[in-house]
């Protein structure tokens, strides 16, 4: 999984690309902790350019909400494509996290 | 090695201790040398920094001798030696397996870079350069035997962990149903079930049971623990022994996923959960009763249908990430000759996501194609024969396929 980290009027963007699996859970571990301390209100991930997500995977977009509430910033999933947004349906991830076409 | 002495003993306690290689000082070793004086030189210098465990040569045959008897950490020689020189001797100790790891310490005067990279070429770890010097004499045998004592260290904690995931992944599997289990089920029920579970490399998180719930409905269900390894391989124990307590009912799909989410919930930290489809069969009146928590596109084939597989996609919750979460019953015929194929996503998943060996649709097609040509678990045998066609390696994660099929004949 590849990051790029956008910080603009609040809002903290993180583009997830290529896979993103169960090595991944220290980068995206990392990446949490930069939002929490970026005092940013709104995160967002954008999924644009994720292709394949693996069950860790989604685990991981939890850890994220949890922290989300604990820090009192929202969270937005943005753009899911494919294998990726069918996945985030069958879970019915979009009942516990706000995701936006 | 043929024998792991006890300056060199694994410490389970403390695997990546590199405090415990600084003590080196009982190693053995060998000095080699035709020239008594150097050898006593050598000797001195190792005694006076507390090396204890030295033996002598006086060329290369003798040393070998004491290699094969003794079994020396460390061999320090010179390559000009009458009846056989340091080269072979390096040669020799490198070819025979139980030596082939011992460092050995080359004395030379050559300054040539060919003679140099001809001792490193026939096996010698590392040289010093006569005339001799204590400070590095003692500081590359000081390397060099640390470095081997961890080494050694790190190939022990290898194999202890090994023997262990062998153990646990032993006793995961023993959670699955045993043959004589499902043969009991297949002579009280109308059915011919086929089952194949391969760990992945380390442990994984699936686990599946068929059971009877009363005389006529028999239970099964799959589920998958999201990650890999050790986690994920506990959780699975936890999810057993939850349901062998017996706390809720199993006569209802959706009543008995709804219950395990609570425990995984109570249980589960942030971040974990399962996957799993439940079915019900019920033989009375013909009809599968499921519910699926994000379980992936399962297949069903109607008996007395068109005889094509059909896929189940059904959202719904994973377990533990939400107590409030709700799951429905679907229920569909399940007459004679119907089929129920489970499996976890590593079927789907590999060699990998993007480019899977079977896609759900070719899945579909693939037992759309066998199913009436061959027994269950000669079709489970051709659909691994074609994984492994299009992915040698092992999956990277578990992979579990269960068929249960719902034969004509009453027992």
């Amino acid at each position: 999984m590849r990051v790029e980290t956008i910080i603009n009027a609040g809002v903290f963007e993180a583009k997830l690309i290529d896979q993103m699996m169960f090595s991944d859970h220290g980068a995206f571990r990392s990446l949490l902790k930069d939002m929490s301390q970026s005092g940013a209100k709104k995160c967002v991930f954008n999924l644009a350019g994720l292709t394949s997500i693996d069950s860790s995977g989604l685990g991981m977009f939890m850890v994220a909400l949890d922290e989300a509430r604990k820090g009192h910033w929202t969270l937005t999933i943005k753009s899911p494509q494919a294998h990726v947004k069918s996945l985030l349906v069958l879970s019915r991830f979009d009942k516990l996290i706000n995701i936006e076409a | 090695m043929r024998a792991l002495r006890q300056s060199f003993a694994f410490d389970a306690r403390r695997p990546f201790d590199d405090r415990a290689a600084g003590d080196v000082k009982d190693a053995r070793i060998l000095i080699i040398d035709d020239s008594v004086a150097v050898r006593r030189a050598i000797d001195a210098y190792l005694r006076t920094d507390g090396f204890c465990n030295l033996a002598h040569a006086r060329d290369g045959a003798e040393g070998l001798q004491v290699v094969e008897t003794w079994h020396p950490d460390l061999i320090i020689t010179d390559l000009t030696m009458p009846n056989l020189d340091g080269f072979e001797l390096c040669r020799r100790v490198r070819s025979d397996t139980e030596s082939s790891n011992i460092p050995i310490l080359v004395q030379t005067g050559m300054n040539k870079s060919e003679s140099r990279a001809e001792a490193f070429s026939a096996g010698a770890t590392d040289l010093i350069t006569k005339p001799i010097s204590s400070g590095e004499l003692l500081g590359r045998v000081r390397v060099h035997l640390e470095h081997r004592k961890l080494i050694e260290r790190l190939s022990e904690f290898q194999r202890h962990m090994s023997q262990e995931l062998d153990q646990a992944r032993a006793m995961q599997e023993s959670l699955l149903p045993a043959d004589d289990a499902m043969r009991r089920l297949e002579a009280r029920f109308p059915i011919a079930l086929a089952s194949y579970y391969e760990a992945s490399i380390g442990l994984g998180g699936d686990i599946w049971d068929v059971r009877a719930v009363d005389a006529n409905r028999l239970m099964v269900f799959s589920a998958d623990f999201s990650g890999h390894g050790v986690g994920a391989a506990l959780n699975t124990f936890r999810l057993h022994s939850f349901i062998l307590g017996g706390s809720v009912p199993t006569d209802d799909a959706a009543s008995w996923l709804e219950g395990l989410n609570r425990f995984l919930c109570d249980v589960l930290p942030v971040g974990q959960f399962a996957t799993m489809f439940c079915g019900i069969i019920d033989f009375s009146t013909s009809t599968l009763q499921y519910a699926s928590a994000a379980a992936p596109w399962q297949m069903v084939r109607d008996g007395e249908g068109d005889g094509g597989f059909e896929i189940i996609a059904d959202p719904g919750f994973p377990l533990g990430l939400s107590r409030e979460a709700a799951y429905e019953n679907h229920v569909r015929r399940f007459g004679p000759d119907s089929v129920l194929f489970l499996y976890s996503d590593a079927l789907i998943e590999t060699p990998d996501m993007l480019n899977p060996v079977f896609s759900i649709e070719r899945l579909r097609a693939f037992l759309d194609a066998h199913w009436d040509k061959a027994s269950p678990v000669a079709i489970q045998r051709a659909l691994l024969e074609e994984l492994r066609r299009g992915a040698p390696a092992k999956p990277s994660d578990d992979l579990t396929i269960v068929s249960l099929h719902r034969v004509r004949d009453q027992p």
